[in-house]
């Protein structure tokens, strides 16, 4: 399974989060939305202009910005 | 008893709320709407209740200012109950911040909200079976339409002094327990105030969120956490607060597994709709459509309206009031005020200002703003904000008191000024009165556009500018996209009369107040002397030295200035007195000088006197330059 940060992912895809690289702010600020290690995301679709990656995350849906999906590294599973 | 609302953003706590209390707390489709704690006694089922709405949290780790206020309140003051509530449809996130809650040994009763929401996604829960396992009663509610709010009520009545009974389900992996377990045995006797559980200290504790924690932990306790925080990440491989968060998952996964069903859900126009609202290209077009027609439309459905009533009210005054009153008397000079007063707002701002805050409420219900927040973000990173900064920046077309008020939602102090400064800029609906009113009427709509778009233009260089001298590395957009909404009709009225009530209430008699003083002082002929003193302002403007006192009354209110400059110049037909470049001009200067009154007063609250000052000296800066520069520039278009 190739592994990439979150915002090298062609939408649409399926990922799973194997590891979020950054301090504990950025992780809690992930994870209260259901973006942590082991979680399942759906990527949508991502805005142009460098702009932010939209992703389903249980049952919600999630912006986040170009910036923090940097530093989100996920294995795609199909 | 008093009785805390708590729940993650977005899932009804202010519609609940407003259901017992009367529509008081502002609510609407986009996470982070209520940023200040709101507050009411409410008498149900024969119970006294104190009702607390506090701000959305997603966990008790506060991560910015209106999640830190929420936190506070709740660690800090003596609640008798929290109601817990719950977005139905996004339960299994939603159970993490239900077992943090309880953790707190708070009397609690959990609120299963938008039930409606959850079966149209194809999750069917079992209440009685999630009730069982929390050890917590759960009451299922559609805040929206009322359902289900008084049943929850007598469960807050029956639950009152009973604090969450221990739930062997509910417990953790043995080494973590362990580690919580030794955390507490490190707790001073006395620490477990009034109604917070030692468990909960400890578990803190280990989370690393030991600060506003009452009692402080003393050193030697924090020195122990500390051990016990580095053994625990040693064990598992990650930070000690990695690991609790990682428990409080999976026991939340576990309790929707055993409690809820997920079928398929039902086919849904809304997802259809985001692939043309959040389409690369067609999003934008939308968007620009949207606004072009929401504004055009206001201006409409406005100007129509100021026809028809301003000739009334002049007509009235000649038929009714003008025979008995000399002209040139003192009388005639108070009277003439007094009616200008009431018709300048009859007229002139209510016409503008009520299809602006219903069309705005209607965009804010439907969940179309962190859609543009999606669309935006891109775009204000180049001026050194991000696209949750959208939202202050839309709600500054209503108002920008709650648009600077709005910037709690986000993290860093700097965002903040930004995004208030800019907000600031933003015309507001008042000034929109001035800007449709005065250009649009007078010059024709594009010309309103025009301003509407350089203003654009201003804000985004501003940003540019502001970014430039304040740099700092923005943590980044993580914000959440609500499910769309049909507004319902009468929250919208209600929203709509909370915010035009500050008008009515407020502004209107300032209004009638403001017209008579300056009646007098025409009377007296004071306004000279005031004029007199701010001719080298009027006079680079290029604007009659009449206008001066006008620029005043606009501190006060934006709208005042309008209605002021119609009194000044003694006609309600200004495009006879000014010339096309004057009033541009002057709209100009009014949309970009200082902001009023209320708004100063918010923003000294949301980021200080100091910086306050800083955006009071930025925008009068602005205004100056770019009226003196419009004026130039006009004078040679206009006149070639």
């Amino acid at each position: 399974m190739p592994v990439v940060s979150l915002d090298q992912v062609a939408a649409p895809a399926r990922v799973r989060v194997v590891k979020v690289a950054d301090g504990r702010r950025t992780r809690q600020l992930l994870a209260q939305l259901s973006i942590r290690v082991g979680s399942q995301l759906e990527v949508q679709r991502a805005a142009p202009l460098a702009g932010p990656i939209l992703v389903g995350s249980a049952g919600s849906v999630v912006a986040v910005s170009r910036g923090l999906a940097g530093k989100v590294i996920v294995e795609v599973l199909a | 008893m008093k009785v805390a609302l708590v729940g993650q953003p977005n899932c009804g706590k202010s519609t609940i709320f407003n259901v017992v209390a009367g529509y008081r707390s502002a609510t609407a489709n986009f996470p982070g709407t209520t940023v200040r704690i709101a507050w009411s006694k409410v008498r149900l089922n024969g119970l006294l209740f104190e009702l607390v709405d506090l701000p959305g949290i997603y966990s008790l780790t506060a991560s910015n200012p209106a999640e830190k206020s929420a936190r506070d309140y709740l660690l800090s003051s003596d609640i008798d109950l929290i109601v817990n509530v719950v977005d139905a449809s996004l339960l299994s996130r939603s159970l993490e911040l239900t077992l943090e809650l309880r953790e707190t040994g708070i009397p609690m009763v959990v609120c299963l909200n938008m039930m409606d929401d959850a079966r149209r996604k194809g999750i069917e829960i079992d209440a009685r079976r999630l009730r069982e396992l929390l050890r917590l009663p759960v009451v299922e509610t559609v805040a929206r339409r009322g359902v289900g709010v008084r049943n929850l009520f007598t469960q807050v009545g029956l639950q009152r002094g009973h604090a969450p009974a221990p739930a062997e389900a509910l417990a953790w992996h043995r080494d973590v327990e362990a580690a919580v377990e030794a955390m507490e045995k490190y707790l001073p006797d006395g620490v477990s105030n009034k109604h917070l559980s030692r468990r909960f200290f400890a578990i803190k504790l280990l989370e690393g969120e030991g600060d506003g924690l009452t009692p402080a932990p003393t050193a030697a306790t924090e020195a122990a956490a500390e051990g016990i925080r580095e053994e625990l990440a040693q064990m598992h491989g990650r930070p000690a607060d990695s690991v609790v968060m990682s428990e409080r998952h999976d026991r939340s996964m576990w309790l929707f597994e055993q409690a809820a069903k997920v079928g398929r859900p039902r086919a849904d126009i809304r997802v259809a709709l985001d692939n043309l609202v959040m389409h690369p290209v067609g999003g934008y077009v939308f968007l620009l459509l949207l606004l072009l027609g929401f504004f055009y439309g206001v201006f409409r459905v406005g100007s129509a309206l100021e026809d028809v009533l301003l000739g009334a009210f002049e007509s009235g005054f000649a038929a009714w009031l003008a025979p008995s009153l000399t002209a040139g008397t003192l009388a005639h000079a108070v009277v003439r005020s007094v009616w200008e007063g009431l018709a300048g707002g009859a007229a002139i701002v209510l016409p503008y200002l009520v299809p602006l805050l219903v069309g705005l409420a209607f965009l804010e219900d439907v969940g179309y703003l962190p859609r543009v927040a999606y669309l935006m973000d891109g775009l204000l990173h180049r001026i050194g904000l991000h696209g949750t900064s959208t939202v202050p920046l839309m709600l500054g077309y209503g108002c920008s008191v709650p648009a600077c008020m709005a910037t709690r939602i986000l993290a860093s102090r700097r965002d903040r000024f930004l995004a208030c400064v800019l907000a600031c800029l933003v015309p507001c609906s008042a000034r929109s009165v001035v800007i449709l009113a005065l250009v649009a009427f007078y010059l024709g709509p594009l010309w309103a556009l025009g301003v509407y778009a350089f203003n654009i233009v201003v804000v985004i260089l501003a940003g540019r500018l502001l970014a430039r001298l304040w740099p700092e590395v923005s943590p980044g957009m993580i914000l959440e996209v609500p499910r769309y909404q049909w507004p319902s009709a009468s929250v919208v009225v209600k929203k709509v009369w909370l915010r035009l009530r500050e008008f009515v209430v407020v502004s209107w008699p300032l209004l009638v107040g403001g017209s008579v003083v300056l009646g007098l002082a025409e009377y007296r002929h004071w306004d000279q002397v005031i004029n007199a003193g701010l001719a080298p302002l009027t006079g680079a403007l290029g604007l009659p030295v009449a206008v001066g006192t006008t620029l005043i009354f606009g501190v006060l209110r934006k709208e005042l200035s309008l209605l002021m400059l119609m009194q000044a110049l003694g006609t309600s037909d200004i495009g006879s007195v000014l010339s096309s470049a004057q009033i541009l001009v002057f709209t100009l200067f009014i949309t970009f000088y200082t902001p009023c009154l209320a708004t100063l007063v918010a923003l000294a609250t949301e980021i200080g006197k100091k910086l306050t000052a800083l955006a009071v000296a930025f925008s009068f800066a602005l205004a100056l330059l770019l009226g003196v520069a419009a004026r130039w520039l006009l004078g040679l278009l206009l006149a070639g």
